[in-house]
């Protein structure tokens, strides 16, 4: 289930997890533009909260994978929407 | 047919004799939008005056509108509705987390449960799919354990669980649903329903997409609300950080030891701003919901999820604990056992009271010695 992360073009979408609420408001957003349907197996981010250990995990699909599309940064957008979005500016890029 | 944001279809399941019959949502929804409307025409419908809420038949309905699952801020919340185990009449009661939109992503807008089970069961919903499976392994175990188990078990770890605890299997009055280990529905003793129903959990996943009949209109609207919601103003700043426990905050209102006095007079001691900086490390908010109404807490009994505002009305001011940490544990403890924890504070509140006065003794509690502010008491109470 790795993501291939060969394929660094330099865009690497880091998150702050201690910021991060789990609205998945980002998740949905990046779905939106890939199909103009909500689902988030479409989107090219993941994010996962394990309750045990109170932590959150980004996965940032770059290549398609499964159902998830592969990021395109945000093509024909005017900015990036998942970092734009976030309430809490949890998300940016490396 | 146009898109909308509908699932689509209705399920009827009934325990008793595990038969499942479906619906178009769309027979409903020219008389009502969905949620709670829909919940409670089919409540009224399938249901009888004569049926005690904890009847055979009495149903039990989960609901989602058509805003749940979208862009929609706060579309995260479940509407669950069944008889009022309190009054016998209506009721109802909804819980945030991440399940409404996997329900419908997993191609239902409402679930309706009645009959009963012979044996403990849960149902798994996968994309459409409907299955009941025996629950017998998981019947006793708290709502972390079940939604733990039920994750191990199918090997998949997005699966979306609800559940009751040992509370709502016993048929407390005051057991609630649980999802995600600390969203509640916890008003009119649901989970004592889906207790009598022999019902411990629901675990769904859904992969289908939910379509809009209008997406750039709906995403122009979605843009506006979200930048007036997630703006840098002094009030949404504070409502993000403290989420719901900035009310606990502004004044000291609150009931004391049973609503005996309305002012709490060391409300300092426990003011969110402060322990939210000493011990809380991480906001929780819920699907498309920018506002941390809980945190991850840091006690001295480990990680724990924290209260909501009414956790510490309940635990703070009803029974005057003022350690923090364990009205964390606390609050943690009601929500493994499924318990509305309003619905606890107040009886044992209650029943510190009418010690107090004389109509209860020591005997009453199995020689335990009732008192406010004594956490130990109300864990074992609890």
């Amino acid at each position: 289930m790795a993501t291939n992360i060969s394929t660094n073009d330099g865009f690497t979408l880091k998150i702050n997890p201690v910021e991060c609420l789990g609205c998945l408001a980002c998740v949905m957003v990046c779905s939106f533009h890939h199909t103009k349907m909500l689902n988030p197996y479409y989107s090219s981010i993941e994010i996962l909260r394990d309750d045990d250990n109170a932590t959150i995990r980004l996965k940032h699909y770059k290549v398609k994978e499964n159902m998830h599309y592969a990021c395109d940064r945000c093509q024909g957008e005017k900015r990036v929407l998942c970092i734009d979005i976030c309430p809490t500016e949890a998300l940016y890029i490396k | 047919m146009t898109k909308n944001s509908y699932a689509g279809k209705i399920a009827f399941i009934n325990l008793s004799n595990n038969k499942i019959k479906f619906e178009l949502t769309e027979k409903y929804t020219r008389k009502f939008i969905g949620g709670r409307g829909i919940n409670l025409w089919l409540l009224y419908n399938y249901s009888k005056i004569e049926y005690h809420p904890l009847h055979r038949n009495s149903p039990i309905i989960f609901g989602t509108g058509p805003l749940t699952g979208t862009l929609a801020p706060g579309s995260g919340r479940l509407d669950i509705a069944a008889k009022n185990y309190y009054t016998k009449g209506i009721g109802y009661s909804n819980a945030c987390g991440y399940f409404a939109p996997e329900l419908k992503r997993a191609g239902f807008d409402h679930v309706m449960i009645y009959g009963k089970a012979e044996k403990p069961v849960y149902i798994k919903i996968i994309n459409g799919l409907i299955e009941i499976h025996p629950a017998d392994d998981i019947w006793g175990l708290t709502t972390w354990e079940t939604e733990k188990y039920i994750k191990h078990e199918n090997k998949d770890p997005y699966l979306q669980v609800l559940s009751i605890g040992p509370a709502g299997e016993r048929l407390v009055k005051g057991a609630c649903i649980i999802i995600n280990r600390d969203c509640a529905a916890g008003h009119c003793g649901l989970g004592a329903v889906m207790g009598s129903k022999n019902l411990k959990a629901i675990a769904v996943k859904g992969e289908n997409p939910i379509e809009l009949s209008n997406p750039d209109k709906f995403y122009r609207y979605f843009e506006e609300i979200w930048a007036k919601i997630t703006s840098k103003s002094k009030v949404t700043n504070v409502i993000k950080k403290l989420g719901s426990l900035m009310y606990f905050s502004s004044t000291a209102e609150a009931p004391v030891r049973n609503n005996q006095d309305a002012y709490l007079n060391q409300f300092k001691v426990v003011l969110p701003q402060k322990f939210i900086k000493e011990k809380g490390f991480m906001g929780i908010g819920y699907y498309m919901c920018p506002i941390s109404c809980r945190h991850y807490f840091k006690t001295k009994y480990g990680i724990l999820k924290g209260p909501k505002t009414n956790g510490l009305h309940d635990f703070v001011s009803r029974l005057e604990i003022y350690d923090i940490d364990d009205v964390i544990k606390l609050n943690a403890l009601c929500n493994k056992v499924g318990l509305d924890i309003d619905f606890t504070s107040n009886v044992i509140a209650w029943s510190i009271e009418a010690y107090e006065k004389g109509l209860l003794t020591v005997k009453d509690f199995d020689g335990l010695k009732p008192e406010w502010g004594n956490s130990d008491f109300v864990e074992r109470m609890i």
